[in-house]
């Protein structure tokens, strides 16, 4: 669904051409035409490459490859012809299809979400079974290495096809996608983002990748297929299979997709946690660029579609249809009451700045990781074997844990689903091996309801580590599984092991000391510490745990953890998109730039077209940039020197019109010929616009003139030369630009910034100190 | 006029209404509720005695079954019986929210049901009994059998867990047979006569389970290296790969290169 090439970088990403291939074209053009020198002398400028290399895996690079999205409308002639000839009735119809689209959205979620749920659950339940019952068979034998290779076996072959899948058929499926989603949302054109092979990708691999038992959650994949059923449904076609309904034509934009998928990120996390208000906070958070009531108003009804489904289809499956009590499906379960006491909260905070620290531990081991990865480890098959190994690292844990820790508990106190003897007595059951012997989001549930004194303080340590290092070493690998449950699982664990600790010290509090109240702090703070968000994860665990009293310490939580963490590195989605090179707007624009000037930011001598240019000159234009948007001026004047000037500014026209425009053949020349043309032959090409070698050009087209005027936007957001880095920064971040052309005091056009000159500023501030950082810029990341 | 209608017909209705009432009640053998509500009094003391000296070990169900009946039937015939102030079992609840009546009874219906102590027992016809269930019973007579190879005079701690292992296994099995048919729970005599058991046998026994794992320790050891070897090898093999900085065309630079 989405589309370009994706090693086209836009205007200001430079340097892309090689002069060796080009070098005959380039005379060619300047022979024809004395205008065009300067236009010239600036390409071959253009063409330098440093001699500067970086090491692969360096936060501080951003890639060339990443373009923008198409925020902004075109305002151009055919627009405003489509407006006068439909009129009122057309976007009444328009407004409608939304709320149908929104609502599809919300079901479909909801459905693939209960696909994978149930999937997941049946499957594991074989798995888990079958091993719960060869352990105590083989235990008495003495040959336990039996059922540690069909655990190993149980764990690989799962993970292998999952593994596979991703890094042979789609590398974007690896991870948990929130990053990848966050981009999109924040107007970077994320290659294969949200394409119908990726979301089969995603799902078949993220069940593979829980079934096969890996330390990962099916949560932020869950998102990601959220945003790309939004994208999928919003069209109305797919290129993938070469179908298209007829529906939904009006929504084939940027603009109108990149809401969709804000809502359809916002259904994923709506089905994912049962948290619909949570969703809308998150692509909120995330993504969208300034409050939009509509949208967030159609947000909230898709999450809360979403939501709903998911409850009527999973409450059905579990044999009670009708009684809503599956809202998401991590379901933390309802605590019973538990309830907090002022000088509590101090502690809380401690607890949170905890998270914090061990969240920056996690962030900086996996960052190491990540980057032997991005470094060592590029190889397909390298990749396969990477996840099939730990994912049989997690089955030697998990086994060796049992083998090595007898932690007995006797039977039918607790609800254990597949209780396993080990060296435990008759009627009693190996408490790790319940923990490792079940998914691990029902873990999770355990470790938060199960009564006290159910887990004891060795076993929860060793969890803890283990957990831990496991969790972070999967994160990354070519597996599509996300990291929120194993997060969770860890600060759990710790949390309870806080709770017991407690106990052990003030024996005479165990109505105040509730291991599931520390449990759920614990897991807020480690959650807090690795991923850095701060309203809808609050949003979210409270919708999740349906303790609405506890907002407060949540939030004393997840403040410390943040702050904590923020000391030391940055969350872990953000370490990810920075060794990605993806060029990402902040909220804010980075401080101390007020004296950067647009002069400073821009990049100089532009490519323009004329308002009526030749074909011929628009094709060379095409095939030697590599831009996507090019400035229409008026022809340069000669000054009194007699040196040209810059041309006026009259409008702004993208590659992808002009492809349109070149295909169709819409000359001057040939305009008795032309057939309807409506803003609509823009529409039908997207979302994959053909190439320009794929555009067949005569040489008779060449000496064809094209009028550019009805086609370009006639008023792009421009500003004057002075203007401040913070200022454009907040014109890009809020109406979402893609092209900001820089004109000098008489509106000739002297620059254009992108998104990647802005995002070059980036401001760095750990261990106390802040700065302003100027990244580079790299093709081959 | 339609008031007046309305009037009439509720008077009518009144005048019926009272008219069934008297009749039924007269009908009623005539009751004394204070004397029901101190055999149900008794019979709760006496189901609380009882309950309490079979405690330990947990013999409850067993013991305590009439006491339980007792109680049960005096509080279904103060619900069932009416003396002239109307139901007997209206005079006692649901007039303060101390609930004396109701608190003791339900204590008594709640210790039995979460002891699962119906299972113990036969049912007819939905009301309990004082019969042993089939399942109670053999419950009973595999685990005399178990205690009776124990008791045997040649049979000390170290023969035991040979000698005795097919009675010991017999019961396990039983007992794990009925815990799965009865999802919601054995009757508690039942699971606290295991739970002694297994205890007994595992505290013996249960060392048989541990056994030379050699085999085992291996394989986590092998496929640990193997890891550990794949991530070193990765960094041996791979080549260095070096992306070029792409450079920047500002406008400062222009001048650098127009004067050059």
């Amino acid at each position: 669904m989405n589309s370009n090439t994706p090693d086209i970088p836009e205007h200001g990403g430079d340097v892309i051409f090689s002069v060796n291939g080009t070098s005959s074209d380039l005379e060619e053009l300047s022979n024809g035409s004395l205008d065009y020198s300067n236009l010239l002398a600036s390409l071959r400028k253009r063409t330098i490459v440093s001699d500067e290399v970086v090491e692969p895996g360096t936060l501080n690079v951003l890639s060339a490859k990443y373009e923008s999205l198409d925020y902004d409308t075109c305002e151009n002639h055919l627009l405003l012809d489509e407006e006068r000839k439909k009129g009122t009735r057309c976007l009444i119809k328009k407004n409608l299809q939304r709320w149908l689209v929104f609502l599809l959205i919300g079901v479909c979620t909801a459905l693939i979400a209960c696909a994978i749920d149930i999937s997941i659950e049946q499957l594991s339940e074989i798995k888990y079974a079958t091993l719960s019952k060869c352990v105590d068979k083989f235990i008495v034998e003495g040959k336990l290495y039996i059922p540690y290779f069909m655990y190993v076996c149980f764990n690989i072959v799962p993970v292998f096809i999952g593994a596979s899948l991703v890094a042979f058929v789609e590398p974007i499926a690896a991870g948990s996608g929130i990053p990848q989603v966050k981009c999109y949302l924040n107007g970077v054109k994320v290659p294969q983002v949200v394409r119908i092979k990726t979301l089969v990708v995603k799902s078949v691999g993220v069940v593979l990748s829980v079934v096969g038992g890996l330390a990962g959650g099916k949560e932020g994949p869950m998102i990601h297929s959220g945003a790309v059923v939004a994208a999928g449904i919003s069209q109305g076609k797919s290129t993938t299979f070469n179908v298209d309904f007829s529906i939904f034509k009006h929504f084939r934009e940027d603009h109108e997709k990149r809401d969709f998928v804000s809502g359809g990120a916002a259904a994923g996390v709506s089905a994912a946690f049962g948290a619909p208000v949570g969703g809308v906070l998150f692509s909120l958070e995330e993504g969208t660029s300034f409050w939009n009531q509509s949208l967030t108003w159609r947000t909230f009804f898709a999450s809360v579609i979403s939501t709903f489904t998911l409850n009527v289809v999973l409450s059905t499956y579990h044999g009670v249809p009708g009684n809503l009590n599956y809202p998401g499906l991590l379901n933390l379960g309802q605590f019973e009451k538990f309830s907090y006491q002022i000088y509590e909260l101090p502690f809380f905070i401690l607890l949170g700045s905890f998270g914090g620290l061990l969240g920056a531990l996690w962030n900086f081991l996996n960052y190491k990781l990540s980057v032997w990865r991005i470094r060592y480890i590029r190889n397909k098959w390298l990749k396969v074997t990477e996840a099939c190994l730990i994912a049989a690292i997690t089955a030697t844990a998990g086994f060796l844990m049992m083998f090595l820790i007898d932690d007995c508990k006797p039977l039918g106190q607790d609800p254990t689903k597949f209780p396993t003897q080990m060296y435990c007595g008759d009627g009693e059951y190996n408490v790790l091996a319940s923990i490792w012997f079940q998914t691990p989001e029902a873990s999770v549930r355990s470790l938060f309801h199960d009564p006290p004194n159910t887990h004891n303080a060795l076993s929860l340590s060793v969890f803890v580590v283990v957990y831990f290092l496991l969790s972070c070493a999967t994160f990354g690998l070519a597996c599509s599984i996300g990291l929120f449950i194993p997060t969770l699982l860890t600060g759990a664990a710790w949390g309870r092991l806080v709770a017991v600790g407690l106990l052990q010290l003030f024996p005479n509090a165990t109505a105040l000391v509730h291991p599931g109240k520390y449990a759920l702090i614990g897991a807020a703070a480690q959650l807090g510490g690795v991923v850095r968000m701060t309203i809808s994860l609050t949003v979210i665990i409270m919708e999740t745990t349906g303790n609405i009293s506890f907002a407060l310490p949540l939030i004393l939580t997840l403040i410390a953890a943040k702050w904590t963490g923020d000391f030391f590195n940055e969350g872990i989605y953000d370490t990810h998109i920075q060794l990605n090179g993806v060029p990402l707007l902040p909220w804010e624009p980075p401080p101390f730039v007020h004296n950067v000037y647009a002069s400073e930011v821009m990049s100089h001598p532009v490519v323009t077209l004329r308002t009526i240019d030749k074909v011929g000159h628009i094709v060379e234009l095409l095939h030697l940039t590599t831009y996507n948007g090019f400035p229409v001026v008026d022809p340069p004047v000669r000054d009194e020197h007699g040196r040209p000037t810059y041309g006026r500014l009259r409008g702004l026209i993208l590659r992808s019109q002009l492809i349109v425009i070149l295909q169709r053949r819409l000359f001057n020349e040939t305009c008795d010929s032309w057939e309807n043309v409506s803003s609509s032959i823009f529409r039908d090409e997207y979302p994959r616009y053909p190439t320009i070698d794929e555009v067949f050009i005569s040489n008779e087209d060449k000496m064809y003139t094209v009028d550019l005027r009805p086609f370009m936007n006639p008023s792009p957001y421009s500003v004057l030369h002075s203007t401040s880095l913070s200022r454009m920064f907040r014109l890009f971040r809020a109406l979402g630009l893609r092209h900001l052309p820089i004109v000098n005091d008489s509106n000739e056009v002297v620059g254009m910034v992108t998104r990647k000159d802005l995002a070059r500023y980036r401001v760095c501030r750990h261990q106390g100190k802040m700065y302003v950082d100027e990244l580079l810029i790299s093709k081959e990341l | 006029m339609v008031i007046v209608m309305m009037k009439l017909l509720l008077i009518c209705f009144i005048i019926v209404v009272s008219v069934c009432f008297t009749s039924t009640e007269v009908n009623e053998a005539k009751v004394n509720c204070t004397e029901l509500n101190n055999n149900l009094a008794n019979a709760i003391a006496s189901f609380s005695k009882c309950a309490i000296t079979y405690s330990r070990p947990i013999k409850l169900c067993e013991q305590c079954v009439n006491e339980y009946i007792d109680v049960s039937n005096g509080y279904q015939n103060m619900s069932a019986s009416k003396d002239e102030d109307g139901v007997c079992l209206d005079g006692y609840i649901h007039l303060d929210n101390l609930e004396i009546l109701e608190t003791l009874y339900g204590n008594a219906n709640e210790l039995w049901n979460r002891a699962n102590c119906d299972k113990c027992f036969q049912m007819d016809n939905g009301t309990l009994t004082n019969v042993s269930s089939v399942e109670t019973t053999t419950f009973n007579v595999l685990f005399t059998n178990l205690t009776d190879c124990i008791k045997q005079p040649d049979v000390n701690a170290t023969t035991v867990c040979q000698n005795c292992a097919k009675q010991y296994n017999e019961l396990n099995k039983f007992y794990i047979a009925i815990s799965y048919e009865n999802r919601g729970g054995v009757c508690m005599d039942v699971v606290d006569v295991m739970n002694g058991t297994r205890g007994y046998w595992s505290s013996n026994c249960c060392k048989f389970r541990h056994r030379n794992e050699l085999g085992f320790i291996i394989s986590t050891v092998f496929i640990s290296l193997l890891t550990i070897l794949f991530y070193i090898l990765t960094k041996v093999c791979s080549q260095k790969r070096a992306p070029v900085i792409l450079k920047q065309t500002r406008f400062s630079g222009s001048f650098c290169n127009s004067a050059s």
